[in-house]
This record gives C-alpha cells, sequence and structure tokens, in this order.
C-alpha cells in the first residue's frame, strides 16, 4: 500500500489500519522527506504541512502523539504545537485551490463572447451536414448549366474517360484560340508579355 | 512602482481554458498603476507602467493603425473558436483549408495586421502594401525598446543577444522586436503567443475605450491599461482581453519564435 492510496480517502485520520512492513517503510521514506525540507524551512512551511498530515495519516487513531514527534523530529527545534498549524494552514490552502479552481472556471456571459460561441456552433453544425469530397476529374470538367442533347453528354463523358492528359491540353489550346477569335486576348501569348 | 508578490499558481486549472473568453471573475487583482509582478519563483511576470507613451506617440499610432484590415482567420485560440473549415463551396463541400470560420469571422468585429518580418528575410504581406505603419511608428518601437532596457535589463540583454547573434537584419531597426502586430476590436480569448522563449512582449492599446483589461490566467491578475500605457510580459503564458466599449486597438512589440532556428 502507498501513501499516496492512504491519503486519497477523503479523512486519512479516521481510518485506523494495521502498521505492517509496508507502512513502516513508508513512514521511514516519508521521516526522511521530512527531515529534507526541515532544511529549506522558509521556503517549505506548506510542503512539510501536506508532508505531516500524510504522516498522521500512517497512524492508528491516538498514535499521532508529540511524545512520537519529540522523539524523531525533536532535534530541529520545531515545536509540535508549530507543525499542526503548518498543517492546518496546509488544509487550508489546499482547500482554497479547490474551491478556486471550481469558481474560476465560470464561461464569459458578455455579448461578444456569446456571439462567437454561437457562430461556432453553427458552422460545425453546417460543416457536419457538408459532404467532403475530393476534387475528381468529373467534379473539375462540371461546366455551369450547358443544355446538352443525349448525344453531346455521352461525348462529354467519353472525353473524361478517355486519355486526359492529351484532352486537356487540347481543351486550353481550343480555349485559347476562342480567346483570340472573340477578341477577349490579342494573341495566346497576350497575358505573358503584359 | 509597486511590487507584487503572487502567492498562488493557478497553472493547471488555467490549461482548462485556452480558448475560452475571460470573464471579471476569472481575476482577483485589479491593477491601476505601476506594478511589478514577481512569480512564487522569482521571475518577473509582468511590469505595468502607466502614462509611459507620451500623447503625441499614441495619437499619431493610433491614426497610422486604425485603417487595418485584415481578418484574424489564423488565429483560432485567440478568436475563442476551434479550427474548421473556413467555408463551404457552392457545390456544398468544405474547404481544404482550416482555420478561422467565415462564420465567426462575421460575428466578430475583430481585425489584425501583422507588421515586420515573419520569417528570415520576408516582410510581410502588410509591410509591403503599407510601409508608413511601420516607418511612421518607429519613435514608438524605440520608445517601447528603451523602456524594457530599463525595466526588465536581464530578460533584454537575453533577448538581444539573441537577436543580434541569429537575426541582426531582420529587426526592426536596432531593437530587440522583429514585428508589430496590430490588434483592431479583437476581443481576444485566452491564448499564447508563438514568441521567442524567455522573451517579454511590450503593448500598448491605442484609441478610447472602456474595459478590455488583460487577464494573465494562471495568476488570476487583470491589468486595466490604458491608452499611454506600456505593459511588458510574458506572452506565451495565458492571456486574453475582457469585453469593452468603444474604438480600441492595441500594438504588441515582440521578437517572433523564428529568430531560434535563424541560422541554422
Amino acid at each position: 500500500m502507498t501513501i499516496e492510496t492512504l491519503c486519497e480517502r477523503s479523512a486519512p485520520m479516521r481510518f485506523p489500519r494495521e502498521a505492517d512492513d509496508d507502512l513502516l517503510a513508508e513512514r521511514a521514506r516519508l521521516e526522511a522527506v521530512a527531515c529534507r525540507q526541515f532544511c529549506q524551512y522558509d521556503k517549505a512551511r506548506l510542503e512539510l504541512g501536506r508532508t505531516f498530515i500524510h504522516i498522521k495519516a500512517t497512524f492508528k487513531h491516538g498514535q499521532w502523539t508529540r511524545a512520537y514527534y519529540a522523539k524523531t523530529f525533536g532535534m530541529f527545534g520545531v515545536s509540535f504545537r508549530t507543525v499542526q498549524r503548518w498543517m492546518q494552514k496546509a488544509r487550508r490552502a489546499d482547500a482554497d485551490a479547490k474551491n478556486d479552481g471550481m469558481s474560476f472556471l465560470n464561461p464569459a456571459t458578455d455579448e461578444g463572447a456569446l456571439k462567437v460561441n454561437a457562430a461556432t456552433a453553427k458552422a460545425e453544425a453546417e460543416l457536419a451536414g457538408a459532404t467532403r469530397r475530393k476534387p475528381t476529374r468529373e467534379n473539375l470538367l462540371r461546366l455551369p448549366a450547358i443544355p446538352m442533347k443525349d448525344d453531346e453528354r455521352d461525348a462529354c463523358e467519353r472525353l473524361v474517360k478517355g486519355h486526359w492528359p492529351r484532352t486537356e491540353n487540347e481543351i486550353i489550346a481550343l480555349l485559347k484560340r476562342l480567346c483570340v477569335e472573340f477578341h477577349i486576348a490579342n494573341s495566346v501569348h497576350s497575358r505573358k508579355e503584359s | 512602482m509597486q511590487t507584487l508578490w503572487l502567492r498562488h499558481d493557478f497553472s493547471k486549472a488555467a490549461e482548462k481554458l485556452a480558448g475560452k473568453f475571460p470573464d471579471s471573475s476569472h481575476a482577483e487583482q485589479f491593477r491601476v498603476e505601476d506594478t511589478t509582478w514577481v512569480s512564487p519563483d522569482g521571475e518577473t511576470v509582468a511590469v505595468l507602467l502607466c502614462g509611459a507613451i507620451p500623447p503625441e506617440l499614441h495619437l499619431r499610432a493610433l491614426e497610422l493603425l486604425k485603417d487595418v484590415n485584415d481578418f484574424p482567420s489564423n488565429r483560432v485560440t485567440a478568436m475563442g473558436t476551434r479550427s474548421l473549415a473556413r467555408s463551404i463551396g457552392r457545390d456544398g463541400t468544405p474547404s481544404p483549408r482550416s482555420g478561422v470560420n467565415v462564420r465567426v469571422l462575421r460575428a466578430s468585429p475583430a481585425r489584425q495586421a501583422l507588421l515586420g518580418w515573419d520569417r528570415p528575410g520576408h516582410e510581410t504581406p502588410q509591410t509591403v502594401r503599407h510601409r508608413e505603419m511601420l516607418n511612421g511608428n518607429r519613435a514608438l518601437i524605440e520608445l517601447a525598446d528603451r523602456i524594457y532596457k530599463r525595466h526588465l535589463p536581464i530578460a533584454y540583454a537575453k533577448q538581444r543577444v539573441e537577436i543580434e547573434a541569429k537575426a541582426p537584419h531582420y529587426r526592426l531597426w536596432k531593437t530587440t522586436f522583429t514585428g508589430l502586430y496590430v490588434a483592431k476590436k479583437f476581443r481576444t480569448a485566452y491564448h499564447r503567443d508563438g514568441n521567442l522563449k524567455g522573451a517579454m512582449t511590450a503593448i500598448t492599446p491605442l484609441g478610447s475605450f472602456v474595459g478590455g483589461a488583460l487577464v494573465l490566467l494562471r495568476w488570476r491578475v487583470a491589468i486595466p491599461y490604458k491608452c499611454g500605457d506600456l505593459l511588458l510580459f510574458n506572452s506565451e503564458e495565458l492571456h486574453g482581453n475582457l469585453p469593452f466599449k468603444g474604438e480600441r486597438l492595441s500594438a504588441a512589440f515582440f521578437c517572433g519564435a523564428w529568430v531560434a532556428h535563424c541560422g541554422e
């Protein structure tokens, strides 16, 4: 059993447990942590408070005593009462942090934020309905609403299914010739020259 | 100048709000005087200097920059939306380009412009089209640089060394900034800017407006700066603006993240 699992319980002091070897080993590890943290006294009062909360959780009810503390940590010159105050402070700080985390998750409700949120939801709904199609040769060749007879439509389909690169070049050349013929461009190279 | 020591770090809770709009309940400190915020580990988080920009400079900047008109279509998080196809074509298929959807762009009055260098040897199109926007603000940019040097000398020195070693030709005159970002009527959601690591961004709001405080979510600090104030802060931390009323532009002087890889 690790100390993390012990401390996940909501009120560790209310759960007395057997002092098995694992527990003693864990207690020794935490005592070592506490010794190290004592050396960084000013910076780590909160951390010490948390560590002592964890140490206390390893004892049965009533065994976390002034005598144990004096025997184990007495040489650091910090009274048992002071440590209890640190523990209280750590509990309060953790509770504050937890409450703060909850309270400041409120979403913004001003007009601008609501407008953007609504627009995003609308865009997502619109995109969910849209079909994602890859541009195919057929799509690319689709011309805008030209009325065609059946034989003309068949011819177009054969054109698309035929040797495409050559057909594409011929269509481009034809379009260029038509541009010149109807005075849309002076020559087939006019755009490049200009 | 007051120094404020920040005690609590809310970085874990802050992460959840990236891309969400700030609310006044997110901040517990509002400062309206010259202040330096220092994190629990001794790093300077932000420096606010009230009235640091003389009126002639910020009024001129407002005149020069008020016509910026590009859509912030590449700023998904700052717009408070998600990356979506930009539009839907006439044939019903979504555009292959993703970013801020046109519906969101239409719903927001936000406009932006990026001036200066956006990569080695490349000036932004806006700089080429409207060089006066940058050149006309040279005095303002140099003043921001001097203020940065005076108030954050260590961060400034690091940034200067980096830019002089890697991109000496791609900065705005002799400053430590590579670009000027202009945001017009842009109420940003919590976002991070991709700037050079460890470099500070200098930002000054322009125009006549009420509200628009900058919220540094990690520290739950709101900075209601006004026209003429200059704020130096690390824009890699999540930040966003509270709603505002009126005409508001903000000009941010920054050093791009690409500087770190320049010349590799």
